[in-house]
């Protein structure tokens, strides 16, 4: 994990602006946090063990990408005020 | 469990196996690690959140238990997407750990929760300390042995102890910690359950794909070497809090204390504290390549900076050098200039026999001295 972040993101960071990186892996971490939310309200409708097991394993991603969104949503409110 | 294994086995689609269905998988992973360290990272990100959603799903449609490693599974590729998406630059490098340990910690304690792992089962029971201390202890020398063959660049350059200290800590706690906690503690249980010893080397080797963005194959390699130690200690002692510290101390080490302590070969590489400054909208380039270069120069030369000050100076540029150059002309001097000519037409034109005194022998002479030469 350490090398995840000093390395790998570092080297984003170097490499791309923060609008750059915003609409690269921003985009695809926006975009997988919607078809995540969109196919557990889905499910949610549907009643069934399934259903219930499937919305169960989809939090476990949403919940952590929510709360990266709400780190780099306040990230960038801090930069505007 | 949360979803009994044995009953709804069946129930996966014919094909694989469950041992063939998580090594497909976790073969997936570490290649979608691996592109997002050595390439550009987008490839990378786009692969995990792919695989992050086919993980979750494939296991929620099976209701196999013996898939439940596709859960833990699926935790790595998030690791790495927020790794690159979290706002790492608006914090110090110490803290960026931090960013993507904390949830991560909230996506292992939903994964444990639903797959109905106990404390005891994550390594987290009340260990044999002298054993666990022990096993902490080999972090330090080998913490000093992965700075001696890696020479990793100071994250905290001329700071102070206690900030040293400080940096220590988070990147001990949340890159060291949470990794083991990560690997050790949810995956390789889960790997060992349906693949015995071999769950272990599956770990090393997924451990190993998470240091593919250092580009260094003796690092790679130190962490996969490492991690089969660490994996055999904690599947013996059923412990992950010795292996954890050790990991702590081994990074704090490698990456804070001993680069401050003894400093580095070679310089670490600049750490853009602001790199968000930068960005040059794309017009700005051109307007400077229109705009009259000579007059923003001597202003703005002042500030060499590369790449990121020259775009700040051309867009005051035009707004800089423009104006000063007419309004001299145009606002200052007419209050000044004005009134002194104007009396003069005004008086001279009374007099108007001097002009034609003037006008006719002029053109006269001339003519004479041409004629006589």
């Amino acid at each position: 994990m350490s090398s995840l972040v000093l390395d790998t993101g570092r080297r984003l960071v170097d490499a791309q602006t923060f609008g750059a990186r915003s609409v690269t892996v921003g985009l695809v971490v926006v975009v997988l946090l919607a078809v995540l939310l969109i196919e557990s309200e889905l499910l949610r409708g549907l009643d069934g063990r399934r259903a219930r097991a499937t919305i169960g394993n989809l939090t476990i991603a949403i919940a952590p990408l929510l709360v990266a969104f709400a780190v780099i949503l306040g990230a960038r409110l801090g930069h505007i005020v | 469990m949360a979803i009994s294994s044995d009953v709804r086995a069946p129930a996966r689609a014919a094909g694989l196996s469950a041992r063939g269905v998580v090594g497909t998988y976790a073969i997936a992973v570490g290649a979608a690690l691996a592109i997002q360290g050595l390439a550009p990272p987008l490839a990378g990100t786009i692969a995990c959140g792919v695989l992050v959603a086919v993980l979750l799903n494939d296991h929620a449609a099976t209701g196999d238990g013996r898939l439940d490693p596709l859960v833990a599974l699926a935790l790595l590729p998030l690791a790495g997407i927020l790794a690159v998406a979290m706002p790492i630059a608006e914090v110090p490098v110490a803290l960026w750990p931090a960013l993507v340990a904390v949830p991560m910690l909230l996506a292992i304690a939903l994964a444990a929760r639903r797959l109905g792992l106990s404390r005891a089962m994550l390594g987290l029971a009340a260990p044999a300390w002298r054993v666990q201390g022990r096993v902490a202890a080999t972090g330090l020398p080998l913490g000093l042995a992965a700075y001696l063959v890696l020479r990793p660049g100071q994250l905290t350059p001329h700071e102070g102890a206690l900030a040293v200290a400080g940096a220590a800590v988070a990147i001990g706690l949340f890159a060291g910690g949470v990794e083991e906690l990560l690997m050790r503690g949810l995956l390789q249980p889960l790997l060992v359950r349906i693949d015995g010893g071999r769950g272990v080397a599956w770990t090393a080797v997924l451990s190993a794909a998470l240091y593919a963005g250092t580009r260094s194959a003796a690092a790679i390699a130190l962490a996969g070497g490492l991690s089969l130690l660490a994996g055999g200690v904690a599947r013996r002692t059923r412990s992950i809090a010795g292996v954890s510290l050790g990991h702590g101390l081994l990074v704090a080490g490698a990456l804070v204390v001993w680069p401050a302590l003894l400093g580095t070969a070679a310089p670490g590489p600049a750490l853009p504290l602001v790199p968000d400054r930068a960005p040059a909208p794309p017009s700005v380039p051109s307007l400077v390549e229109r705009a009259p270069k000579p007059r923003p120069a001597p202003v703005a030369r002042p500030h060499p900076a590369p790449a990121v000050r020259p775009v700040r100076v051309h867009r005051r540029a035009p707004v800089v050098a423009a104006p000063p150059a007419p309004p001299p002309v145009a606002t200052t001097p007419p209050p000044v200039a004005q009134p002194t000519p104007a009396p003069r037409p005004v008086v001279r034109p009374a007099p108007r026999p001097a002009p034609r005194p003037v006008r006719r022998p002029a053109p006269k002479p001339p003519q004479t001295f041409d004629d006589s030469g």
